[in-house]
């Protein structure tokens, strides 16, 4: 069940070109966050989608219908911006009441609303206060119900949190999900916070120079990125370059520096292909486990975080590796010689 | 020694700053007819001879009459040009902006010749209407200033949040940036009005006896002759520029304090 | 017609109303200036006979003189006193001429020699000359008169010693422009170093001085000096009671007493963009200096002097530009030696009703202001100087 359709988006300026052939389906009620760093393209985007930006090429249709031309307050879509853009003048209850207003909603109908919304983000207390009497998050959250006082089709939010400290963002983040939840409004999301994309969002559409690398849930690009982008840009990774052969029985074989294992490839075609290992799939002992693919590596290092430890390590064939290794009973020294082993079944294909 | 210049030219160019008006201006409650110190007794009389002789209050009240219609005037022209200004192209904006500004720099002798044939051509005479008029050409760039930098130092961004609510351009317009842009047109008209009770060259060539501004006389009697009611009228001007001053700092702290 | 977008329409209707009044109030007015200046329709069209007889053929004959006779005839007395006087502005003694001769013209035969009997000077073709210059509808005698230019016989200009007096009293408004600006610049620089990096107390209490004097009205200014520097006023008292002078010194109505109260009057205009640059100058700079072994005055010279010398440019050039302009301050404060050019065309104005040279010298002042605001952009530019935001106020 699609409603809003990117098709094929390019954007220029001038000679710039800041989006290339993007296209995203997103479905009603989905909660989509564009993530990517900076200068990706995901502020123009959501510009464009917002009518603030014209595009240079591609078309944009809400349930069919072709808004690409639409003006911004022609298209009922909210917007949460990055300053808040909350008018200095008016009080939380006259921010709140000026979309219903321009809509010529009825008075007593434009104080109920006002409550309703205040009531969803629990500011009902500073109904009359000036946004210059107000915290950020409490400004944040003005923001937000104003953005939603109208019922829009889409709400767009532009790093919604980039303004805060760490604890209220994740108060925010946990608060936003549950406001989803109630009003099953479309939400798009633009952070170059991973965490905060991999906590809120049903998917994620990950952007790199104006391209859209790939758009899927938090789990399938956690475990199955579709790119060495991804992969590095989500999570840590160690990423191993080598070749991928099949044998006359179908079975793939990958061959690396220094390794050499059976797995499961799907229909990939042989040929030069990445391995990609989440480091804590990576145990580290003292000798080779069975079963698994063994490593002998050096110990460089490790940072101990209390529950885990992250050892930078070194492998024979002089590249560098990371592995989360349980902490219970101490670390491996710095100089220690240990196996670095992973199954076959966590690695995965890349590229 | 470097210490010793710095304090010394200092102290020479703030006395020849501020000195000679908080040494003349005094002599205005001095009991003599002479302008001179020491002072021979503390006197209101001079204020009197302000209030009684003829020019002096007509031509105060004619003043503030010129002075407030200038300001309405002023708003409106000035006004109007900042904000059609600023929805102009690159070019556009430049070029008219050097329009709107240009009668700052134009010397007001020059002005005065123009607007004296000009406005008497098109026989609207000495009358008030031709003083307004041509201080209303004099305060408009002024305003126009004022305005446009409040207009520039607005965020857009409010401008996009009402329009992604739904607000049309003149909703956005009447709702957003005209009452963000007030204290602009706040600044402009005190501008405005100082401009016009102060002037003095172009009001020479166009006012008429009975539309004499106060300016007008003190400059005709400072030719004439010396006596202390010129102080007086003075001291007046002095308060009202002060006035202007109080109120145009209170304008910028409730700006900044936003 | 090509399709305007919204925003176009809206400013064409916001700037119909401002640019109407511009043009109605300003801009005319100002074009009516150029137009003054060789307007010569108040003789052209008291003399139509002559004016197309010379359309004809220039030769002062007898048609010439019956048509002189003609317009003479059909003026008025009065007609006849205004055209001597405007003829007057041109060479002495022509308002009497035309005053006796009009008076008789109804006794006279129209004929040369008739009337070269009835006045010899008649007979003499330089006379013949300024009246046929002055009955075309457009005339150049007021730049001729401004410039001291007159054509010469060889169809070149000439200039006749002692008719440069209006290029001596442009260069004078220029010179008492020059020595304003120079003693802003010097007494202005401390003043805006101390508002720029003073203590806090210093800093406001040199703004708030430099502020009000701003904005006190330079009539007011003016006002301060003229009693402050009459023969028996408080400057002459204070000397000769500290006995530095036997008899009271001529300090008004001569260059000093002018030069001083402009200076006094234009010194916030200087002030006021010196401060702006000098508060952009990181005090970390001349720290920096003295850091790497440089003194306090030659790290003022080598670091902070030089950065400072753009607000320099911009305070001298708004006071020079300012001053030759000004009018009020010198006319109560100055001789009659000391009169820049904004005197004499408010003179003109006043008191002779001379429109056509109050219009040709402000043509001069307003060419040289434009000059000067033109070569500043263009220096601003070559230096890679941002626009300054020094709004100039109300100029006397
Ligand atoms: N108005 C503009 N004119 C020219 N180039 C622009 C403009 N706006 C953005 N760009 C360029 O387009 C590219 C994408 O910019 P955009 O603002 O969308 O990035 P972003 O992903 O939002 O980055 P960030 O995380 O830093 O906000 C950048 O290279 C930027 O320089
Ligand atoms: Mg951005």
């Amino acid at each position: 069940m699609t409603s809003l359709e990117i098709r094929k988006i390019d954007k220029f300026y001038g000679v710039h070109q800041a989006l290339f052939d993007v296209s995203l389906s997103i479905g009603k009620g989905e909660f989509v966050t564009l993530l990517g760093p900076s200068g990706s393209g995901k502020t123009t985007l959501l510009k464009i989608l917002a009518g603030f930006e014209t595009v240079s090429g591609g078309e944009i249709t809400l349930d069919g219908r072709n808004i690409t031309e639409l003006k911004p307050e022609a298209r009922n879509f909210g917007l949460v911006f990055q300053g808040y853009a909350l008018f200095p003048h008016m009080t939380v209850r006259e921010n709140i009441a000026y979309p219903l207003k321009v809509r010529r909603m009825p008075r007593d109908a434009v104080a109920t609303r006002v409550r309703e919304m205040l009531d969803l983000v629990q500011l009902a207390r500073f109904i009359d206060r000036k946004p210059s009497e107000l915290s950020g998050g409490q400004q944040q959250r003005v923001a937000l119900a104003r953005a939603l006082a109208f019922r829009p089709d889409v709400l767009l939010l532009d790093e919604p949190m980039s303004a805060l400290d760490k604890k209220l963002r994740v108060d925010l983040q946990e608060e936003l999900r549950q406001i989803h939840q109630t009003l099953g409004t479309t939400f798009i999301n633009v952070t170059h916070d991973q965490e905060e994309a991999m906590h809120m969002s049903d998917r994620i559409a990950v952007m790199n120079h104006g391209r859209i690398e790939q758009f899927d849930t938090a789990f399938a690009l956690y475990r199955h990125p579709g790119a060495r982008f991804v992969a590095e840009f989500i999570g840590k990774s160690n990423i191993f370059p080598g070749e991928l052969t099949r044998e006359d029985g179908g079975s793939a074989i990958f061959r690396a520096e220094g390794m050499e294992m059976r797995l499961d490839a799907g229909s990939r075609t042989p040929g030069a292909a990445d391995l990609m290992v989440r480091p804590e799939d990576v145990l580290l002992g003292t000798a080779p486990a069975a079963g698994r693919v063994n490593l002998p590596a050096e110990v460089l290092g490790s940072t101990y975080s209390g529950d885990r430890a992250l050892y930078a390590l070194k492998l024979a064939s002089g590249r560098a590796l990371s592995a989360y290794g349980a902490a219970r009973s101490g670390v491996h020294p710095e100089g220690a010689q240990v196996f670095a082993s992973f199954s076959p079944e966590d690695a995965t294909l890349i590229g | 020694m470097s210490k010793v210049v710095y304090w010394v030219s200092l102290s020479f160019a703030f006395f020849f700053l501020a000195a000679p008006l908080l040494i003349v201006l005094p002599l205005a409650f001095n009991d003599s007819s002479f302008l001179t110190y020491p002072m021979e007794g503390f006197t209101f009389r001079w204020f009197g001879v302000f209030f009684d002789t003829p020019p002096w209050l007509s031509s105060l009240a004619n003043s503030f009459k010129v002075a407030l219609g200038t300001t309405l005037a002023a708003l409106l022209i000035g006004g109007l040009a900042a904000m059609g200004v600023m929805l102009l192209g690159r070019w556009g904006r430049i070029v008219m902006s050097a329009l709107f500004v240009s009668p700052l720099v134009i010397p007001s002798v020059v002005l005065g010749v123009a607007m004296a044939y000009a406005f008497g051509r098109a026989g609207w005479g000495g009358g008030y209407l031709s003083l307004v008029f041509a201080h209303t050409i004099l305060a408009a760039p002024l305003v126009f200033l004022a305005v446009t930098t409040s207009l520039m130092g607005l965020d857009p961004e409010l401008d996009r949040a009402a329009a992604s609510m739904g607000a049309s351009r003149w909703r956005r317009f009447h709702t957003v940036t005209l009452p963000l842009a007030m204290p602009g047109f706040a600044t402009g008209a005190l501008f405005a009005f100082i401009t016009s009770f102060d002037e003095v060259v172009v009001a020479l060539f166009l006012s008429t006896p009975q539309t004499q501004t106060l300016p007008i006389t003190l400059f005709s009697s400072l030719r004439d002759r010396l006596e202390p009611t010129i102080v007086v009228v003075a001291l007046l001007l002095s308060i009202v520029s002060c006035l202007f001053i109080l109120a145009l700092n209170r304008l910028q702290r409730r700006g900044a304090g936003r | 017609m090509p399709k305007l977008k919204n925003s176009q329409i809206a400013a064409l209707t916001l700037l119909a109303l401002p640019v109407l009044v511009y043009l109605a109030l300003y801009l005319a007015p100002l074009a009516s200036i150029g137009r003054l200046s060789v307007d010569n329709g108040a003789l052209s069209q008291r003399f139509p006979a002559l004016s197309a007889r010379f359309g004809e053929t220039e030769a002062p004959d007898d048609a010439a003189a019956a048509a002189l006779l003609t317009d003479l005839k059909a003026m008025a007395r009065t007609e006849r006193a205004e055209a001597g006087r405007l003829f007057n502005q041109e060479l002495g003694g022509m308002r009497s001429l035309i005053i006796d001769t009009g008076g008789a013209a109804t006794q006279i035969e129209p004929t040369l020699s008739a009337l070269t009997a009835f006045d010899p000077r008649w007979g003499e073709p330089a006379i013949w000359e300024v009246v046929r210059r002055n009955v075309e509808p457009i005339t150049w005698r007021h730049f001729q008169r401004a410039t001291g230019l007159k054509p010469s016989a060889e169809g070149g200009f000439e200039m006749s010693p002692g008719d440069d007096v209006y290029l001596r009293i442009l260069l004078r408004t220029f010179v008492i422009g020059l020595q304003v600006t120079a003693l802003t610049l010097l007494i202005g620089y401390p003043l805006a170093y101390a508002a720029a990096t003073g203590s806090r107390r210093v800093q406001a209490v040199v703004l708030m001085a430099v502020l009000l004097s701003f904005w006190t009205s330079l009539l007011v200014r003016t006002t301060a000096w003229v009693v402050l520097l009459q023969t028996n006023g408080l400057l002459n008292g204070l000397l000769m009671w500290l006995n530095l002078i036997p008899e009271p010194l001529q300090l008004i109505f001569n260059r000093f007493g002018a030069v001083v109260a402009m200076t006094h009057v234009l010194l916030p205009f200087a002030i006021l963009p010196m401060i702006n640059v000098m508060r952009t100058i990181p005090a970390a700079q001349t720290q920096a200096s003295r850091s790497l072994g440089a003194g306090p005055v030659e790290s003022f010279l080598r670091v902070y002097f030089p950065q400072s010398l753009r607000g320099v440019a911009v305070g001298g050039g708004t006071v020079f530009i300012l001053a030759l302009g000004f009018y009020v301050t010198p006319a109560l404060t100055g001789g009659p030696g000391d009169q820049m050019l904004s005197y004499y065309i408010a003179d003109f104005v006043r008191r002779g009703l001379n429109w056509g040279m109050a219009a040709v010298l402000s043509i001069f002042l307003l060419v040289c202001v434009v000059a000067l605001l033109v070569s500043g952009a263009l220096l601003r530019r070559a230096f890679g100087w941002s626009r300054s935001s020094a709004a100039s106020g109300g100029t006397g």
